[in-house]
């Protein structure tokens, strides 16, 4: 599991996340993690196009971060998820507080 | 060294030493005789050297190399290959310093090599510093062990909580509950609320292990007892709600759950459901062949004043309902592939034996042992 940031820019953290996020790929990323949501003041966009597995404990991870940011006004917003982790995200109702855009311009939108 | 150890935990260095001479097992023992926190155990029989140490237990073992009638280096692979000291450090003791020699006996499984007889301070350092790590090896093993056992014990309780297979009358339900190692959390039951109307849930905490369980024997106990204040727990969407109240996850060490929750109205043959984070069921109804029931629902406990909704079917005679986990079809084949959901929908069928549906998930990891608890439930509504 690896977790790169790609760049910072008026306040959104940009992020690309690739492998499993399961119990081991969350041990790996989630500090790290929990450090670009509190970095991001408006918004933490993550690329998703890597990511190929997410389980409950990575939505947990997901979770807890959009909350830090909607305590502050901001939002989490995923890119291009692979077909499974985007049906994982509906089927958890993460959708309704994480917006699954396609591109990094539809998020940017979606961050206002 | 020897005090920390000694302080570090209750047991004692123990040593086993093999050697045909006498001199060197007197030379040995009178190196150790300075230390109290040392047991000494001197066998100049090799061919009773296994059961020798069987009986001992030592932390660490010396065994010379070149003895009458058996080669050191074959005891070398007897330790290795009994149960009782595979993991024991063992020191070589060898009259020569060559190479080819250490490393024989390196790759039969010596943690050690040295030229005898050593210096006693050489010798004593070395025997603490492998007893120490062979020490630590079995309190690690303890307390997994014990981990383990609370593991076990908490698993004996949700399976206590789980009901009984009904075989006959109006509603049927049969189901397989197969707990992941680490236990994850699932949950499921029903009941009749009442003569008219039947509860059926299912619910999964995020995470593992003994906190898992406690939230989902918490939340398990509420829904069975129907003990959440002014909800009506014939009203699915309702009882989301109210157990979305009282377990905010801020106050479950972060952990929150997904549910599906059903009220099926004899009467009527009206099944209301709602659904929170959780996977849709699979619905075989009349005709109309599977579809899957499930509202847009947060997990339990994620947000605050969250909203459910609910919908509702009307179940013909011989409807069949499966209620399930995610652990059931997040699966992961040995070259690394994922279960696509459709293609574990499409294997679930109207009649398909439950049995065989382990059996087939079990087949595509290439694995006995799922990696998240392994819940199914099938109801028959006739």
């Amino acid at each position: 599991m690896e977790m790169l940031e790609t760049k910072q820019e008026n306040g959104i953290v940009f992020l690309k996340l690739s492998g499993r996020l399961d119990l081991a790929g969350v041990g790996q990323v989630e500090a790290a993690f929990k450090s670009q949501t509190n970095d991001a003041q408006k918004g933490l966009v993550i690329d998703a196009a890597e990511l190929s597995f997410l389980a409950s404990l990575g939505m947990r991870m997901l979770m807890m971060g959009a909350k830090a940011m909607k305590a502050k006004g901001g939002k989490i917003v995923i890119v291009n998820p692979q077909e499974e982790v985007e049906n994982a995200l509906r089927m958890s109702g993460l959708d309704q507080v994480i917006p699954i855009v396609e591109s990094e311009a539809a998020a940017i939108s979606e961050l206002g | 060294m020897a005090d920390s150890v000694a302080v570090a935990s209750s047991r004692r260095v123990r040593v086993l030493l093999v050697d045909d001479q006498e001199m060197i097992g007197q030379a040995v023992r009178k190196m150790l005789e300075a230390d109290e926190n040392i047991d000494f155990c001197y066998c100049q029989d090799p061919s009773k050297a296994i059961s020798t140490a069987n009986e001992f237990e030592p932390t660490v073992i010396l065994q010379d190399l070149v003895m009458p009638e058996i080669d050191g280096m074959m005891l070398v692979k007897f330790y290795r290959a009994n149960p009782k000291t595979k993991d024991i450090p063992l020191i070589v003791l060898s009259s020569k310093e060559e190479a080819q020699t250490k490393a024989q006996a390196f790759a039969l499984g010596a943690n050690d090599y040295i030229v005898k007889l050593p210096d006693e301070l050489e010798l004593l350092a070395r025997i603490r510093y492998h007893s120490r790590g062979y020490i630590s090896m079995l309190e690690r093993n303890e307390a997994y062990e014990l981990m383990a056992a609370e593991l076990r014990e908490a698993e004996e309780y949700v399976r206590e909580l789980l009901p009984e297979p009904v075989a006959e009358g109006e509603i049927t339900a049969d189901w397989r509950f197969i707990p992941s190692s680490g236990l994850g959390g699932d949950a499921f039951g029903y009941h009749d609320i009442d003569d008219r109307y039947f509860a059926l849930y299912l619910l999964d905490v995020c995470g593992h292990g003994v906190g898992a369980a406690l939230l989902s024997i918490s939340a398990m106990n509420v829904v069975r007892s129907g003990a959440l204040p002014g909800v009506d727990f014939k009203n699915p969407s309702e009882v989301l709600e109210g157990l979305n109240d009282a377990f905010p996850m801020e106050r479950q060490s972060g952990k929150f759950f997904s549910i599906w929750y059903g009220v099926y109205d004899r009467q009527t043959r009206k099944l209301v459901f709602s659904s929170g984070g959780h996977p849709p069921s699979i619905l075989y109804n009349g005709l109309s062949g599977m579809s899957e029931l499930k509202t847009p629902g947060l997990f339990i406990g994620c947000m605050e004043g969250m909203i459910y909704q609910q919908q509702s079917v009307v179940l013909e005679e011989g409807a069949v309902l499966y209620l399930f986990s995610d652990g059931i079809f997040e699966l992961t084949s040995p070259d690394n592939v994922q279960l696509p959901f459709c293609d574990f929908t499409a294997s679930l069928g109207r009649d398909s034996d439950l049995d065989e549906v382990v059996g087939q998930a079990r087949e595509y990891q290439g694995a006995q042992e799922f990696e998240d608890d392994y819940s199914l439930v099938r109801l028959v509504f006739k």
